[in-house]
């Protein structure tokens, strides 16, 4: 239970670091909270699976869109997508 | 009768009035227009024709039968005018207020030409025909007479010095049940298209935008517009200048009422199926309020201004008011006929590959497949963004290939497995159709990474080159990373994972072929953020077609690999040596390519024209095809005529756009 809070921890950690490392409105860059909109941080599509890519690299899992998927619009969208798939590969 | 000969640039009045002094047995005339090929030149006898079916249905039946041997239809070109003959004539003046089209220039020019044919042409009695709301009129002279423009004081002259009666007609708006849709349109046929073009161009891009939301329009709320039926007026205009001998008169046809300009407003809404709101704080218009706004520009004058109705001055006005049921019907019936003319574009191009002659050349890796389109006029090539499908392009060709001969393929290279496709292996697919097609002379167009295939060949060929116009031009200026767009930022950085470590390919080739989510968040409360989100958007038809270049893991890695080798050729650096003239064009909302980045681009040309479109985007080729057919058409010729004459100045016209056109 303690491992898996640590895990979900560290994920959250990467994933708002992989995501304001995108932020084009410089303001805007630092502590982000979960309900932030990726579009008002100047994240569109194609930045979403920039994302995805660096976020594939940190975690060695699989970060890609699919057709059907619930769209991902903020960041909190983007930390349950993380640890959907962690749980899935079963980090 | 006399001959008669009407000339200038109101063709929607120019077919009434045709119509109107066919109705007469016997009457011949001569029309001579600027831009005319068979397309427009069917538009006009049908329109004539229906008009002359109404005027004479009643009094002559049988006359339409013989009109069209009395009237000729010419492409004016000053080599014919020795040959023109006229008693009489009339001159319709008109305006084209749009960013990058010439109009001061082409509008004198006009005048200038019509004037000097009419004296040649023996004509001793001019009839002028322009709008009250031209120049500034000022206070009104005695008996309520409108001060004459510049350009009517000038009319006037010449025909003293050349011993010419001259009549001048001044209307307020004209309105009609008819509408032309090749023509941008006058006055209040202007404010139609308008209408029509932005209303189809943001239900494009959110098809429920107007549900909840209204135009808004900046006016005065005691403005009015002083609206006349077009038939009546043109019918007591003919009778004048047959009965009355009254000249160097401004002879003004205008209602007795004038219309609240919100009651039209809501009526023309209506129409359209959506609100339209008069108000007048500047800062409760958005960004599309200010986009219609920016295209009304020029027709303001007509409930800004002064009141038309106060120049009553021959008592012609009774008679001339259109009533509120008549207004209704002929808006609707021009909302019915641009809808219709939309809809017969939108089949035209259904089977946009199947209306051009496909020709293949073969190349070392594999064959070049091209299109033609069009048969005559002078060559148009136009340089795809790498990777795209010809779609973005359908709308555009439709009018282009009436005039020209356009040739388009789509870029090589996406789909071979082996081997990698490199910039001169673009450039030499240009020269293989060149040489294949024989061609001495051509115009280049590029779009986004088009305009570098454009200079690199160029640089190579520069011989056939007449101009080129770059759309939303992708070029990589050194030192100025500062101009590129997240999106260009976010595709590089991209590109550069999939080549350095190309087994993340896949996966980002799978997450690329995913529809993106594109909406606006209509309910957002900012009005300026939503209209901004909904201006940004991509063309509905288009969003499938953004995605061709990631059709497959092999199309998007070299994509990839192509985008990395455009970024690292520095092909701005020839700039300087270019000798032709450049139209370089910038969107607003372009998200890919930022319009500051194109402005910076024209400057490094020595002969070169800016154009910022307010409120387009990447793809306003596809959104606004007459717009942009317009402005390179008019970019083409004045590019000839600079070309001809190294010392013509051409100056700024309006809006945002920044000209050096003049030799350096």
């Amino acid at each position: 239970m303690e491992a898996n809070i640590i895990i979900a921890n560290e994920l959250r950690t990467i994933v708002v670091e992989a995501i304001n490392t995108r932020v084009t409105k410089a303001q805007l860059k630092g502590a982000l909270r979960d309900d932030v909109r990726l579009a008002d941080l100047g994240i569109d599509s194609l930045g979403l699976i920039l994302i995805f890519a660096d976020l594939s690299s940190r975690t060695g899992l699989q970060f890609e869109r699919w057709e059907g998927m619930a769209p991902i619009r903020t960041v909190d969208d983007v930390i349950q997508f993380a640890l959907v798939l962690s749980q899935r590969s079963g980090h | 009768m006399p001959d008669v000969i009407i000339v200038g640039r109101n063709p929607l009045l120019g077919a009434q009035l045709a119509a109107m002094l066919l109705a007469s047995p016997g009457q011949r005339l001569t029309w001579l227009l600027d831009e005319v090929d068979n397309w427009v030149a069917r538009d006009l006898t049908n329109l004539v024709a229906e008009c002359l079916s109404r005027i004479s249905g009643d009094r002559a039946p049988g006359l339409e039968e013989s009109w069209w041997e009395r009237m000729k239809l010419v492409f004016w070109k000053t080599d014919q005018e020795d040959s023109v003959k006229a008693s009489e004539a009339w001159f319709l003046t008109g305006k084209c207020s749009l960013p990058g089209v010439a109009n001061n220039e082409f509008e004198e020019d006009c005048l200038r030409r019509s004037l000097h044919l009419i004296a040649t042409s023996g004509v001793g009695v001019l009839n002028y025909v322009g709008s009250i709301y031209d120049g500034d009129r000022g206070t009104p002279a005695h008996s309520n007479t409108p001060q004459l423009s510049a350009a009517e004081r000038e009319v006037c002259r010449f025909c003293a010095e050349h011993k010419i009666r001259v009549r001048l007609f001044l209307s307020s708006w004209l309105v009609g049940e008819h509408c032309l849709p090749h023509d941008f349109g006058q006055g209040v046929d202007r404010l139609f298209h308008i209408m029509d073009e932005l209303t189809a161009e943001i239900q494009e891009r959110s098809s429920e935008y107007f549900d909840f939301h209204a135009l808004r329009v900046l006016a005065s709320t005691d403005a009015t517009v002083n609206l006349v039926r077009m038939d009546h007026a043109v019918q007591l205009m003919v009778y004048t200048s047959a009965h009355k001998k009254v000249f160097d008169f401004p002879y003004c046809i205008v209602s007795t009422e004038e219309t609240p300009f919100s009651d039209f407003c809501e009526l023309l809404g209506e129409v359209y199926g959506l609100r339209i709101l008069c108000v007048e704080n500047p800062e409760a218009l958005n960004a599309i309020d200010r986009l219609f706004g920016f295209q009304l520009a020029g027709t303001e004058a007509a409930w800004s201004g002064q009141k038309a109705c106060i120049y009553q001055n021959t008592g012609a006005g009774v008679g001339l008011e259109l009533s509120q049921d008549a207004q209704a019907a002929f808006l609707f019936s021009i909302h019915q006929s641009l809808g219709k003319a939309r809809l017969a574009r939108d089949e035209r191009i259904a089977d946009f590959h199947g209306k051009m002659e496909k020709r293949t050349a073969p190349r070392d890796v594999s064959t070049l497949t091209y299109y033609i389109a069009g048969t005559q006029g002078e060559y148009i090539l136009v340089l795809n963004a790498l990777g795209q499908p010809l779609d973005y392009w359908s709308r555009l060709i439709d009018i282009l290939m009436r005039r020209y001969r356009v040739i388009i393929w789509e870029t090589r290279g996406l789909s071979l497995e082996a081997g990698e496709l490199r910039l001169s292996d673009l450039v030499d697919d240009i020269e293989v159709i060149v040489r294949q097609e024989q061609i001495d002379s051509c115009h280049l167009v590029g779009w986004c990474n088009g305009p570098q295939v454009a200079m690199e060949f160029y640089v190579r060929h520069p011989e056939p080159i007449l101009d080129m116009v770059f759309l939303n031009c992708a070029f990589t200026i050194p030192g100025r990373s500062d101009l590129q767009t997240s999106y260009g930022e976010t595709l590089e950085a991209l590109c550069r994972i999939m080549i350095d470590n190309p087994s993340m390919t896949g996966s980002i080739h799978r997450s690329l072929s995913v529809p993106p989510v594109t909406e606006a968040n209509l309910d957002d409360s900012d009005a300026e953020g939503r209209a901004i989100q909904v201006l940004s958007l991509t063309n509905i038809h288009l969003r499938e077609s953004v995605r061709a270049p990631f059709r497959t893991e092999i199309s998007t890695f070299n994509y990839a690999r192509q985008i990395l080798h455009l970024v690292a050729s520095p092909t701005l650096d020839y700039a300087a040596i270019v000798q032709v003239p450049i139209l370089v064009v910038g969107c607003e909302h372009d998200q890919v390519v930022g319009s500051t980045k194109s402005e910076v681009v024209a400057d490094l040309f020595p002969r070169s024209r800016y154009v910022q479109l307010p409120g387009a985007t990447h793809y306003s080729f596809y959104d606004r095809p007459e717009h942009l057919a317009r402005m390179m058409e008019s970019f083409f010729k004045e590019s000839q005529i600079v070309s001809s004459h190294k010392d013509v100045k051409i100056v700024s016209h309006n809006g945002i756009e920044r000209e050096q056109m003049s030799s350096r």
